[in-house]
């Protein structure tokens, strides 16, 4: 009787509830646990705006990539279709750990107002490297396509 | 009560920084859609990709640079000074913006220009 699973998971919870509530009181004496607090609801906030960004930008450029990659290979198309899907993935790692790496140089928030200006220089951060990046590859992709004269218009 | 006219700064800032750079997006790519048409020769499926790559570049760019230097680092204390900071930040921005839209509108030109110069050696050619 005592090995159901759902005993268990209610064996789980409350063990659970009192582990959180043990750290939150320990926590609640010293000055730091608020800042550690605003921190943390800082770095959810920072994520989700990170991320959502990150991956619609990256959708944007795989779709309007594509038609840049089928120019260079010649109208290859599982080829360009194959090249762009490991780029994307390639873009995603790259940004999505970026953006998750910035987080340990934080520093510690003591306001609302220090919490909104540290989201949005950190945000502006990675917009703007991911800019740069995104010129970057457009130069590439220039200088390549002027190197193999084979950006044509594509008359398909 | 210091902090209260940093944090109204920036809820000041931050809508007008987002509105004019969407505006001025709009307006210039909107735009240069004919500028793409003519360099990749009336192809529209190229044209509207670059465009939206050079869009999605430009929101980039500008966004994350208004976000970058947002931070004011002294504590405001009257609403003078608040008028002061803002337009100083504000102001310094549009004239970023202004410099990325004619860098844009330059590039838009010169790749008008070698297209065009390109079409007219194959012409005769072909």
């Amino acid at each position: 009787m005592q090995r159901t699973p759902s005993y268990l998971l209610t064996i789980y919870f409350t063990k659970l509830s009192e582990y959180f509530e043990n750290t939150i009181s320990l926590n609640n004496f010293d000055a730091e646990s608020k800042c550690t607090d605003m921190n943390t609801i800082a770095y959810a906030i920072y994520l989700a705006i990170t991320y959502l960004i990150t991956v619609k930008v990256g959708w944007r450029f795989y779709r309007n990539g594509r038609v840049f990659i089928l120019g260079l290979l010649e109208q290859n198309h599982t080829l360009a279709d194959a090249i762009n899907n490991i780029l994307l993935v390639g873009y995603y790692l790259v940004n999505l750990g970026y953006a998750t790496v910035m987080i340990s140089t934080w520093d510690t928030i003591h306001s609302w107002t220090e919490m909104l200006v540290s989201i949005t220089a950190m945000t502006g951060q990675i917009f703007l490297s991911l800019g740069i990046l995104h010129c970057f590859n457009m130069l590439v992709i220039y200088i390549i396509s002027k190197r193999n004269h084979s950006i044509q218009p594509l008359k398909s | 009560m210091s902090s209260s006219f940093n944090f109204l700064a920036y809820m000041i800032y931050l809508p007008v920084v987002i509105s004019v750079t969407w505006l001025v997006a709009i307006t210039l790519f909107k735009n240069s859609k004919v500028f793409m048409l003519d360099i990749f020769h009336g192809n529209n499926e190229l044209a509207t990709a670059t465009n939206k790559l050079f869009e999605t570049g430009f929101y980039l760019l500008n966004v994350g640079f208004a976000f970058w230097i947002m931070k004011i680092a002294e504590t405001i204390s009257n609403p003078r000074s608040m008028m002061e900071v803002l337009s100083g930040r504000i102001g310094g921005f549009f004239i970023w913006l202004g410099i990325m839209l004619f860098l844009n509108l330059y590039l838009f030109f010169r790749g008008r220009r070698i297209s065009k110069a390109k079409s007219k050696v194959i012409i005769p050619v072909a």
